[in-house]
């Protein structure tokens, strides 16, 4: 192990138990076997266990901050616990080079009928702070806290956001070589949060190391320089955060996709690899398709495709790439004026419409089948999945509706080949990902108050 | 030198070098931390309370005033206790106190610090030391009691009563080493809590506390089988009377109850992270 690398995770796993009486038994024969000193079984499954945490290996080295992401559940919170030596692997090895310290929750150990001030010591101690360190710190642990006049105040009267500060404070005064925070983030009011993150920061500077687990991956791109995402226990993607981050986005609206498949959504697409493995379909099945308009419609939509620049069925298409949506239509009597509308939506947000009712009228009449394209050049959606409605109209005194109102599509723009011209910012990737959904294209200029040439000029444009 | 740690599943009497080095040095750096936490759990015993240490007494008291009305209604046959009764009760009681205090200490302690011991990992010796100290204190509390008897009665103490403390350290070191070697089926498993209780109940009636021991009978049979027996007899002889038959007895078993005490560190350090895992919080 270099000097560098502060902490080295290998190979390590971890079972729990789903019934608690079973556990105690376990319990019982591990205690047994320590005492006796015969090696563990740790690598082998007993009933109702099962792996918390499944051959998991990184590493970490000094000035680096890691996240591990993923859902609850996954595992993140007991590999922190390991890490500070809590709980034990049961395979594996876990080795840590300095001074640890772990908010896995803030104020554990805090007593609601003593004073902050007696709490502080108590808490501080208990982390491994010496008392004239304590001392020394105690003005700048209530500082940070912002708790300077209530120093000498029951705990029990304090708002858990206060006790959370004073949890955060002390931990941070005590100067650890790696520093394990467990969702702390996450409590907290925003100004207090920006304070962590200050500290976070200066801690980083020193050439400390930090790990710890975040639901806001905008913390993740922003703080982090690698990552490793946890699913069920077992290491889906690690490396770069800005790669993970990608790789989980991306795996979130595939699920996305496919589970809105499953709703029932008459959408004609091949479902992809991962799909197929989310929805534990075999190769050739796919998606049921449920959604059948009422026979009474005088309209029918029979499918509707998402076609990518070349004209390929597809639910994946590049940021900035031509869209066409094909309806497949049937109209057992013929329609008169008829008005196509489709309306695009993400998160249940209608981000717009194109709709022929702004842009006037086509066919004079439609009959039989048939077939619609609207086609939308340099899509200027940002990578997230978007929803298409489709309704229409028959245009006549009245407006009325000819078929039944309904999501005719779901696809995804990814951020493929994006990197290289608009990602130079700081929350590139999240911001593209998880903020507004259009994107337009801009330049800004820097200038002097003279006049004359700009200092500096920042594009965000496409070379198409 | 940066400190290293190595996390891994391998059982620690693999390497007892490296056991004992760990014990010795969270032995050491527990000290501090225990300091806190016996401050804090004394200040938090009586902060809530409006009589404060009277519970300390509270207990003994209660035990010998219903022995002192035992025998005085001639319930009880005590023997020839060369002192007056309430004296040889309260001496009693108080030194049996200190046992069943030290037995209940190390689950008690354990059990309070579920939740600080699945989040932060902290030199678990601190909270039986810490459990320690706060027996000493509300041992000196009791033995106030003891003193207001004393002088009450007009009983003279000689000056070798200091020897006193010998027996007494192996009523308490006996009782933590038992209670620390329960702890480890007791975190799991709450029937040794109330097993504890039942076992306490009658064992005050089985240690000769209130009375001298019988020759015949099975109680006879009981209490000279029952280990605390010396130690509970010479603790009072020595304060009473400034000698003891047993101290012979006596040292014997403080020393077996001293390796008794290590021998049940070595499994409570042994046992601490699997309870860790399966006791919650």
């Amino acid at each position: 192990m270099s000097e560098e690398v502060v902490i080295q995770v290998e190979g390590v796993s971890k079972k729990f138990c789903r019934s608690l009486r079973q556990s105690l038994a376990y319990g019982m024969m591990d205690l047994a076997r320590e005492v006796s000193g015969r090696p563990s079984q740790g690598s082998k499954l007993r009933s109702d266990e099962f792996w918390a945490l499944n051959n998991v290996s990184f590493s970490l080295r000094r000035g680096e901050t890691l996240a591990l992401i993923g859902r609850n559940g996954a595992g993140k919170s007991t590999m922190l616990k390991m890490l500070n030596g809590v709980l034990r692997p049961d395979v594996g090895r876990i080795t840590v080079r300095g001074r640890v310290q772990a908010l896995i929750e803030l104020g554990a150990g805090f007593s609601p009928i003593l004073s902050a001030r007696e709490n502080v010591y108590i808490n501080a101690a208990m982390l491994g702070m010496p008392k004239a360190d304590i001392d020394r710190a105690l003005p700048e642990i209530m500082e940070f806290a912002g708790l300077e006049e209530f120093l000498d105040a029951p705990l029990q009267s304090f708002s858990s956001g206060m006790r959370t500060r004073l949890g955060f404070a002390v931990a941070t005064q005590l100067d650890p070589d790696v520093l394990l925070l467990d969702e702390v983030l996450a409590v907290g009011d925003l100004a207090f949060q920006e304070k962590c993150m200050r500290r976070m920061d200066a801690f980083r500077r020193r050439n400390k190391a930090i790990i710890f687990i975040t639901h806001n991956l905008y913390q993740v791109e922003a703080m982090c320089n690698s990552a490793v995402w946890l699913e069920h226990g077992e290491v889906v993607a690690q490396g770069r955060s800005i790669e993970v981050l990608r790789e989980y986005l991306d795996t979130q609206e595939r699920r996305t996709i496919a589970e809105a498949k499953v709703e029932g959504v008459r959408h004609k697409a091949r479902a992809t690899a991962a799909e197929r493995a989310y929805l534990q379909l075999k190769e050739d099945e796919r998606p049921k398709e449920i959604v059948e308009p009422p026979p009474s419609d005088p309209l029918h939509i029979r499918s509707v495709e998402i076609l990518d620049g070349a004209g390929e069925p597809c639910d994946e298409l590049p940021f900035r790439s031509d869209l066409t949506i094909r309806i497949h239509y049937e109209a057992p009597k013929p329609i008169i004026g008829p008005l196509f509308e489709l309306i695009f939506f993400t998160d249940d947000r209608e981000i717009f419409i194109a709709s022929m009712l702004l842009d006037g009228p086509g066919p004079a009449r439609i009959e039989d089948t048939g077939i619609v394209d609207c086609r939308i050049e340099r899509l200027p959606l940002t990578p997230k999945v978007y929803r298409v409605v489709l309704a229409v109209y028959q245009a006549g005194y009245l407006v009325t509706e000819v078929t039944t109102r309904r999501t005719v599509a779901n696809f995804r723009v990814t951020d493929e080949g994006l990197d290289s011209v608009a990602m130079r910012g700081p929350l590139a990737l999240t911001l593209l990902r998880q903020g507004p959904p259009v994107y337009v294209p801009r330049v800004w200029h820097f200038y002097d108050g003279q006049g004359g040439e700009p200092l500096a000029t920042v594009e965000a444009n496409f070379a198409d | 030198m940066i400190k290293t740690a190595v996390y891994t599943p391998d059982p620690q009497l693999r390497t007892p070098g490296r056991l004992v080095r760990e014990m010795i040095r969270d032995l050491s750096a527990s000290r501090e931390l225990a300091w806190r936490l016996c401050a804090r759990n004394i200040t938090t015993q009586y902060r809530q309370t409006a009589l404060g240490y009277f519970w300390a007494i509270g207990p003994p008291l209660m035990t010998s005033v219903l022995f002192i009305l035992l025998n005085s209604a001639n319930l009880l046959r005590a023997g020839d206790t060369g002192v007056p009764y309430p004296v040889f009760v309260i001496v009693g009681t108080v030194a049996f106190g200190l046992f069943l205090d030290a037995l209940n200490m190390p689950l008690s302690v354990i059990g309070a610090a579920r939740g600080m011991l699945s989040k932060i990992n902290f030199p678990h010796e601190a909270l039986l030391l810490a459990g320690v100290a706060q027996i000493l204190v509300n041992f000196v509390v009791k033995a106030t009691l003891v003193v207001v008897v004393l002088v009450t009665f007009r009983v003279p103490v000689p000056p070798t009563a200091v020897l006193a403390v010998i027996p007494l350290t192996g009523l308490l070191v006996i009782g933590i080493a038992i209670g620390v070697f329960l702890v480890p089926i007791g975190a799991l498993f709450q029937d040794v809590v109330h097993a504890l209780g039942v076992v306490a109940s009658g064992l005050v009636f089985l240690t000769p506390a209130a009375y001298t021991p019988p020759h015949a009978g099975l109680l006879g049979v009981l209490t000279s089988w029952n280990p605390l027996t010396p130690l509970i007899m010479s603790a009072r002889d020595l304060l009473l009377h400034g000698s003891s038959p047993q101290i012979s007895t006596t040292l014997i078993l403080v020393a077996a109850s001293i390796a008794a005490l290590l021998l049940s560190w070595v499994v409570f350090r042994l046992a601490m992270p699997i309870l860790i895992e399966r006791m919650g919080n």
